[in-house]
Formats: C-alpha cells, structure tokens, sequence
C-alpha cells in the first residue's frame, strides 16, 4: 500500500512540474500542453474516439503473436534439445535472429507477407520467439536429473513427460522468457506502427501515435502516451505478478 | 532515512525542472544570425534545392547553410517547433495544420508543381468506383498532400471525404512502389514523380486518379515555409533564399545538360534517365503557389482544420 | 518362497571399471533386501541398474527375470515430488483418473497417514511426508519389486522411524520385494529381511536376518565392513 502512495505521490508531482513549465510559457503550446488539456484529451478520446478500439486492436494483436511466438518456442525448444544437426540449426538461427530488430526486418516482411497486420503479427513473433526460446531451453536443460529419472523408472508416456512434467518444471523460466517477450512484442508493435503506419481498421496504439503526430494533436499524442505507461504498468504489476502467484509462487518455486 | 528519502525527492524534483526546461535553451541558443537552418527531403521534387546546396549558392551570398536531412512533414513541424530549423519545404496540407495549430510559420514561395496520382496494381481497377472495401490504399501519410487529393475526389464521387480512411496504409514513396509490385492482392498507391511513371512501366499497373483530376485545376505540390523566428530575425536570409532558388530554377531550364550532370549522381541515376526526367513535364519548377485557397476551404469543410481565421 | 528375479556372475560399472564384479542376486517375493556398504562403493548404481535407469553400465552377466515384473523407486531426494502437482495428483502422474484409481490413491495414502494432505502442494509438506508421497506414488503402480535409494536418510531420527514403522506394515500388506539401500546399517537389520553387503569389486556377502542374530549382526557387518 505505501509502495502505491509513493507512486502516485511522484506521479502527482510530475504532473505539478509540467503545469508549472507550461505556465512559464518557455514552449509553444503545440508543442507543450498543459496537463488539463491532456486529460481532456484522454477523456475525448476514449468517450468519442477510437482509442478503446485501438487499445483494444493492440492488446488483441499481441496477444495473437506471443500466442503463436510462445508455442513455436516451446516446439523448437524440445527439438534443439535433441541432438544432432536440427538442433545445431536452430542453435544458429537463435544467435542469428535474436539480436536483429524486428523493426529492420520490417521492409523485407513488407516483400515477404505483404501489408496488413499479418506483418505485424509475423514481427511480434519475432520478437517474442527467440527470448522465450533460450529461456524454455535453458528451463528443460535446467530441469534436476532426478525427473528424467523418474518418468523412465515409472515409463511415463512422452505426453505425461512434456506436459506433467518438463514444461511446468521451466515455467519459472518460462515466465521471464514470456516477459522480455511481452516488453519487445509492446515496442515491437508500437514502433512497427508508427513507421509503417497501419491505419483504419487494423490500426493500434502506433498508429493512434502516427495519427496524432500528423495531424498535430499534441495533447492526444500524449495521452496516448498516458495509457501507453498505464497499460505497461498494469500488465508488469497486474498481469505478470497473477501470473507468478497462481503458479510458481503458489507451488512453493520461488528462483 | 525519512529525511533523506525526501532530500531524494526534492533532488529528483529538481532534476525533473532542469530536464523539462532544459529543451528550450539549448534550441534557441544554438542559433546563429549568419546561419540559416533549412530542411531538404529526398525527392526530385526538390531538386532546386540539391543544385543551391552543391553549388553553395547561399554562401556566394555570404550565409552560411546548415542543411539537415528530414523525411517527412511532421517531422520538419516538429523541427521548427523546436527552433532548430528555419526554412521547410513540403505540400500544402501539412503546412496547413501546422498554421491550424497556432503555428506562426509562413509560406515565402513554391517549389515545385507535379503531375500526382493514383495507380492501382490491377488492370480492373481504373476508376474510384472499381475500389473495393478491402483494398488497401497507400500514401505517404494521412494530412499529407496526396491524402488531402484523395478525400476530394472521394467527396466528388461518393458525397464522402472519408470514405477511403479506413483503408489507408502509410509508408514511403519507395516502399510503396516495392508493396505495389510485390502484393498480389489489389493495392493502390499515390504517389508523386517520378514514382507514377516507374509504377506505369508495369503492364498491368493502371492510373485510377490525377492530382489535377482530383483537385479540378493545377495546384502547387511542394511550397517553401518558414518559421515565425525566422521571418523575425532572418528576414534578409529569407530574401537571399528566395533569390537564389530563383537564380536555381533558372540555372536548371537555361542549362539542363549542366543540370543533369550535376543532379544525376546525387540521385543515383544515369546522366540521361535525369534529362529524361527534367524535360518531361511532369515537374515543373515554379516559384508562384497555387491552390492554397481551395485547400483550405476544402480541409476546413471537411474538418482536417477547424479554425476559420488560417483563412487568410 | 518365489524367487523374483535372478542374476548370475554380474558385473557392472563405469567405462569398463567394473563397481560391482560377480554378483550373484536373487530377490525374493515377498522380502526386504537392504543393501549396504561403503560411500561409492556401488549401492546406488546397482539400484538404479536394477531399475532399468543404468542399463549401459552392464559389462557382462545373465539376466533371468521370472516375468516381466513390474518395478517402482524411490529416491532419496525429497524433491522427487514434483511441486506443481498436489499430493493427489502427484501420486497419480501418468495414471488415469478413473474412480477405481482414485479411490485406489486416497486408500494408499490414507495407510501412510497422509490423507488429509492429498490437496496439499509438496512445499507445505515435511521431508518425512514428502518421502510417504514418494512411498504412495510407486505403491499406485502395484510393482512386484519397489526399490528404495536411501529414501530416508535425510530425514531426522524421529521422522525415519516413523517411515520405517510404516514401510513395514506396507510390505506385510501388500507382500512387497523391496530393495533398500542404506548406508544406515542399524536401519538395514531393523527393516531387512536379507542383508547384501558390498565391500571392494567381487567382495559381497549376503546376511539372513533372524530374530535370533539380531542383537548380533551389528558388530559383525562393522567388523565385516572393515576387511
């Protein structure tokens, strides 16, 4: 509860500062709002414009491509662990692909899948698959020798052993994989957005940027900055710690 | 600890004030009478300003040119917002907003007339009607000039400014071109010279729409803006420029051989691909500025600016 | 009495090193056979050759099992159970739910005394429990051999003699083998119904427990063990 207070009461003095500045009057006020303005904005938008939609569009598409990201992370997580050449390739494609921007790949995913938001969903995957990769990798080589024992002891079939046991044994890994792979889709789709520029109906929160930025609505730009924060911070403090606690907090393994 | 966890505060405070403010005199201060900051984006359309900057024809004139590479409208906005730009060059919307917006900058002259339009990837669309609800229309960006021409001729046809926003796709000329090419689903692109006749060279690429078309007359593509600070304090910088790009345009028609030989290799092409382009007439190089009336009714009509007082 | 399984002149170890050389091992149905002796000396990798987990490690031998025989273990490591799974389910991995199964499970728990855990995730647990866990978990797939790798020895004094209290009323019950390695050798008489001991490769003596030698079998394995 205090650690809350204390948030809000930075939160309070922050918007203080900047009505001060814009009271000072240094900058134009197109570029620098006052802070009434920007809560109007807020207001406006959600109530009469897209915003909700678009909030909504971007959960929504990433959500679908750290769906799709995870579940070929965790199948190509058990084939690099087999031996042999498959897994040398994928061990390659790893140190290959994961240091490389999605937003670079951008124009060739352009030549490759076309317009429309299947790019966007094919660069959130991108972001999302090889962080989650190594770390179900590492989870599954981290798992203690005695489970592997214990499945060949009792002959548990290779279903029981994925799902019983190998895959919750790495949830904890599993779970950090998922939120670096959450924090890049976010910046991934965001910034794929506003420089590609989705608009109309597949459009999200970029493109609610892009749109603000050219028709030069700075208060709605930072508004929608406000609920980019908001909706980092929900998803870190909320969605991620509901995670960890009806899981691995609740089964006692805490790393 | 309490006191020293306010200390903090008050320190974090106070670095927060310095960061905020701190934007604002670093712009101004990095100003230099003798300089003038201008913006140059990639385009034939802006040639004039290529031949200027290679033949420091400022400099003849004793002022120094800072010139700084910008993409697109908003971001040349966002430039002299900030002070750290004098003079701009893009169409007229984007220009509009900005005024629409309490921006005190002006337009001091045109640039450049253009032959824009409207090219679908398939041989069955060649009209507005042809376009289907999924059809993706792309364009440099939405308030841009093209987005702007668009809407006009779409409230002539169906009565509906909007009636394409929902299918809007931004991205670059270039990229545009490469998106039209590659999609095998039906795309449109809008687009300026000399992306219209590179698109056309495919046979089943087709023209759906001219700028002229759209706008029921001539009008001016890109016009030359600059910020309330610098008709402040350059005024004679401005003057200067002005006549230089006169003195430009001129150099161009008078010497197009010279002018080739010159622009060719800044914009990476052969010698006569850029005669080919300067002579023909898709671009005209003209200091007068056409059409800002009719855009602004029109924009105001429809609702992409709201304050009737950018009326001038 | 059944003989179980049989093994004639067996040696097994590591990278043709054998551990254990010569071994002749026949299990009984129903005993407790506790293996002993020394820290490396081979106790576990002969378990877990049994087990069928070190089946590479076999250098040379004859192999006669009486049927396919249905083998579960224990292992000493009270993170055996899987933390994610509750008590119940824990001990249910790779079964299906059907009711006979389930009552099954509650029924083995409930000899073991740990019924009213059976909703309970592993953490809240005790090692002893977690170990009874373990017990119920290979019980639930009716083997005719249950082998045992020190399955007590990290528990205190008291929590082991309860274990061992209830792992023999559960082999009177369900007429178990049991293979037990300890290196505890007052655990291996009090539960043992046979002694193997192991000593250096090719040196092993079996002991017969009876209520007669009891009092005696300490000091003579000690003794043994020294040699």
């Amino acid at each position: 509860m205090n650690r809350w207070l204390k948030h809000i009461l930075v939160i309070i003095s922050f918007m203080m500062l900047w009505q001060l500045v814009f009271w000072w009057g240094i900058y134009p006020t197109a570029s620098f709002p006052s802070v009434f303005h920007i809560f109007r904005a807020l207001w406006m938008e959600f109530t009469q414009g897209d915003l909700s939609r678009q909030l909504l569009i971007t959960l929504w598409t990433i959500t679908k491509g750290v769906g799709v990201g995870a579940l070929l992370a965790v199948i190509l997580a058990f084939v690099w662990r087999k031996k042999g050449i498959v897994g040398d390739m994928i061990a390659t494609m790893v140190s290959v692909a994961h240091p490389l921007p999605g937003i670079a790949l951008l124009p060739l995913l352009i030549l490759w899948f076309g317009i429309g938001e299947r790019v966007i969903v094919v660069m959130i995957v991108h972001a999302v698959v090889w962080p989650m990769l190594i770390n179900i990798k590492a989870g599954l080589d981290n798992m203690p020798v005695i489970y592997h024992q214990i499945a060949d002891v009792f002959s548990l079939s290779s279903k029981t052993r994925i799902f019983e046991i190998a895959l919750p044994s790495s949830l904890p890994f599993m779970l950090s994989g998922l939120k670096t792979g959450w924090a890049r889709a976010w910046r991934a789709m965001i910034a794929g957005e506003m420089v590609f520029g989705v608009i109309g109906q597949s459009g999200g929160l970029g493109t609610y940027l892009f749109q603000k930025r050219v028709f030069m609505d700075t208060p709605g730009l930072l508004a929608g900055l406000l609920v980019i924060i908001a909706m980092g911070i929900f998803v870190e403090e909320f969605f991620f710690s509901f995670l960890e606690n009806s899981t691995i907090k609740r089964w006692g393994m805490g790393q | 600890m309490k006191a020293m966890v306010a200390n903090n505060k008050i320190l974090w405070l106070c670095l927060s004030l310095m960061v905020l403010a701190g934007g604002c005199t670093v712009g101004t201060q990095s100003h230099d009478d003798k300089e003038l900051q201008i913006a140059e984006q990639f385009g034939l359309a802006y040639a004039p300003l290529v031949v200027i900057k290679e033949k420091s024809m400022m400099q003849d004139h004793g002022v120094q040119v800072e010139w700084i590479q910008l993409n697109n409208a908003s971001a040349i906005r966002e430039a002299m917002l900030s002070s750290h730009l004098d003079i701009g060059f893009m169409g007229i919307p984007p220009y509009l907003i900005g005024k629409d917006n309490d921006m005190g900058w002006e337009v001091f002259t045109g640039l450049t007339k253009a032959e824009l339009a409207l090219v679908s990837n398939n041989e069955d669309i060649n009209a507005l009607t042809d376009i289907e609800r999924q059809d993706r229309i792309i364009l440099p960006q939405p308030g841009s000039i093209q987005h702007i021409l668009l809407a006009m001729a779409a409230e002539k046809e169906f009565g509906d400014a909007q009636y394409f926003d929902e299918q809007l796709l931004s991205m670059s000329h270039p990229d545009g071109l490469q998106a039209l090419k590659n999609s095998k689903d039906p795309v449109l692109l809008f687009t300026a010279p000399p992306y219209v006749a590179m698109a056309l060279q495919e046979p089943k690429f087709q023209k759906v729409l001219t700028g002229v078309d759209a706008f029921g007359g001539p009008f001016t593509f890109i016009v030359g803006v600059a910020s309330e600070t610098a008709w402040r304090e350059k005024k004679s910088q401005i003057d200067i420029f002005q006549t230089v790009l006169r003195e430009a345009i001129l150099w161009m028609e008078q010497y197009p051989e010279d002018a080739a030989d010159l622009l060719a290799p800044y914009y990476q092409i052969t010698h006569q691909e850029m005669m080919n382009y300067l002579q023909s007439g898709e671009l005209v190089y003209a200091l007068d500025v056409q059409g800002m009336e009719r855009f602004q009714e029109f924009m105001l009509q429809v609702g992409y600016i709201k304050k009737e007082e950018a009326l001038r | 009495m059944k003989v179980l399984m049989q093994w004639s002149s067996l040696s097994i170890g590591y990278d043709k090193k054998p551990l254990v050389e010569n071994l002749d091992l026949i299990i009984r149905s129903p005993e407790i056979l506790c293996v002993v002796g020394e820290t490396g000396i081979g106790k576990s990798t002969l378990l877990r050759f049994i087990a069928g987990l070190q089946e590479k490690e076999r250098l040379s031998g004859t192999v006669t099992e009486v049927n396919q025989i249905r083998k579960a273990m224990v292992f000493q490591e009270t993170d055996q159970i899987f933390p994610w799974k509750r008590v119940l389910s824990n001990v249910m991995i790779g079964m299906s739910k059907t009711t006979e199964n389930l009552s099954q499970a509650k029924a083995i728990l409930r000899e073991l005394g740990i019924e009213d855990k059976k909703d309970a995730y592993p953490y809240t647990l005790s090692g002893g429990q977690k170990q009874r866990v373990a017990i119920a978990r290979a019980l639930m797939r009716k083997p005719d051999l249950l082998l045992m790798d020190e399955p007590f020895g990290s528990l205190d004094v008291q929590n082991r003699k309860k274990n061992q209290e209830i792992l023999r009323q559960l082999f009177w019950h369900h007429e178990l083998s049991v293979v037990f390695v300890t290196h505890d050798l007052q655990e291996a008489i009090d539960l043992g119904d046979r002694i193997l001991l192991l000593k250096n490769p090719g040196h092993h003596q079996y002991y017969e427990v009876t209520d007669k030698n009891r009092q005696l079998l300490l000091p003579q394995l000690l003794s043994e063990m020294r040699i």
